[in-house]
């Protein structure tokens, strides 16, 4: 029990635990810091002066964030699909066909592998390696991937849904900042 | 038709066992149904925390806030708290699926399709003047082959129903809204008016 407590911590870097511990709502990859640097643009730009409109603003927020998550959720889905096409190429020489782990070789996951990467170069490179051996141009895959992919089409409604709820949101929020303010006349302005 | 000796006794037995009789066993069963939590009241304590902060309001100082102000800022408060548990339920669904490595087990169900067989007898009958016919008689159907097949569905059924209340819970929170700010507008165009004339004169 104590190993197992020793090795997480080991392994666990500060950043990790500040995002466990921080009271958002956070999945697995996404950051603490990340949110609070768009929410503190966000109240940058919405300015808001009663604890409602503080309250909405954090809401603007929570959409703004949802929103990006489904897009991440929507990308990762694309590029999964994408993969799938392009191991059915590389293994069976046409997309309909699903290949299997065996039809694959070592350099044709990695190349796979490279295909979806982070680095745009290896990227670049990689698509010109795949379009060399297959004549199948990466690109027109990828569409076909976006085009069936029934998770990121799934991803995709709802990011429409919430933009539509925060235009809503804002709007309401624009028209409560309309309303005349009220003048105390024995406040203290801080900060 | 049940007998009286049978009604007798299962009324006996009835009052044998009529579900827990302390407070606690009362509070414990009432929550035997419970699936989700989504449909039940909000809790007291958010409502409140809730109408805390919609009232913390400069606006609202100058004048007490009529019957009707009340029941708005109730209402918005209540909105909020269902808002604030739905998406609560949300965000600890996708949790549950991203720890338990079921990434994809929001969006993709699994559905088998049965492909079923029957017999058909041809065999003579007769109607009721004796005159014989023809009839058919088909046998119970029966499974020929069941192949499963994986398809993609936008999400789960327990991601639609969170969903489901999320939309309820944020239509509600809308509406809740726009009649607090109705609201505030009615107070705000009350209050200037009388300084107006004061003003004026």
């Amino acid at each position: 029990m104590n190993e197992t407590t020793e090795i997480t911590i080991a392994e666990a870097t500060a950043q990790d635990l500040m995002d466990r511990f921080s009271g958002e709502h956070l999945l697995p990859g996404e950051s603490a810091a990340d949110k609070a640097q768009l929410r503190a643009a966000f109240l940058g730009e919405l300015a808001p002066k009663t604890a409602l409109e503080a309250r909405l603003a954090d809401d603007l927020v929570e959409y703004e964030w949802e929103i990006l998550r489904h897009r991440r959720l929507r990308d990762a889905a694309c590029r999964g699909e994408f993969r799938a096409i392009a191991s059915n190429v590389l293994g069976k020489g046409t997309p309909n066909f699903t290949a299997r782990p065996e039809d694959l070789t070592e350099e044709d996951n990695t190349l796979l592998y490279e295909l979806v990467c982070e680095d745009p170069e290896a990227q670049a490179k990689a698509e010109e390696v795949f379009f060399e051996r297959t004549s199948w141009e990466p690109r027109h895959l990828l569409g076909m991937a976006i085009g069936i992919s029934g998770r990121a089409q799934a991803h995709e409604e709802r990011i429409v849904d919430l933009e539509r709820r925060r235009r809503a949101l804002l709007k309401d929020y624009r028209e409560m900042k309309t309303i005349p303010r009220v003048d105390v006349e024995d406040a203290e302005i801080v900060g | 038709m049940t007998s009286d000796r049978r009604i007798g006794a299962n009324r006996a037995n009835a009052k044998n066992s009529t579900g827990p009789k302390s407070e606690d066993g009362k509070r414990r069963v009432s929550q035997n149904a419970r699936r989700h939590g989504l449909t039940q009241a909000s809790a007291p304590e958010r409502v409140l925390h809730h109408l805390s902060i919609i009232l913390d309001d400069p606006r609202l100082d100058a004048r007490p806030l009529s019957r009707e102000g009340h029941a708005l800022a109730m209402s918005l408060a209540d909105a909020e708290a269902r808002f604030e548990r739905v998406r609560a339920a949300e965000f600890r669904f996708l949790e549950d699926c991203h720890a338990l490595g079921r990434e994809r087990a929001h969006l993709e169900s699994r559905w088998e399709k049965i492909t079923t067989t029957h017999m058909i007898f041809k065999e003579w009958r007769f109607d009721e003047h004796g005159v014989p016919f023809e009839a058919t008689r088909k046998t119970k159907p029966e499974i020929k082959s069941r192949k499963e097949k994986s398809k993609v569905i936008p999400y789960s059924s327990e991601m639609r129903r969170l969903l489901r209340y999320r939309k309820q819970a944020e239509n509600g929170r809308h509406r809740a809204l726009k009649e607090w700010i109705a609201y505030l507008k009615r107070l705000s165009k009350s209050k200037t008016k009388p300084n107006e004339a004061a003003d004026a004169a």
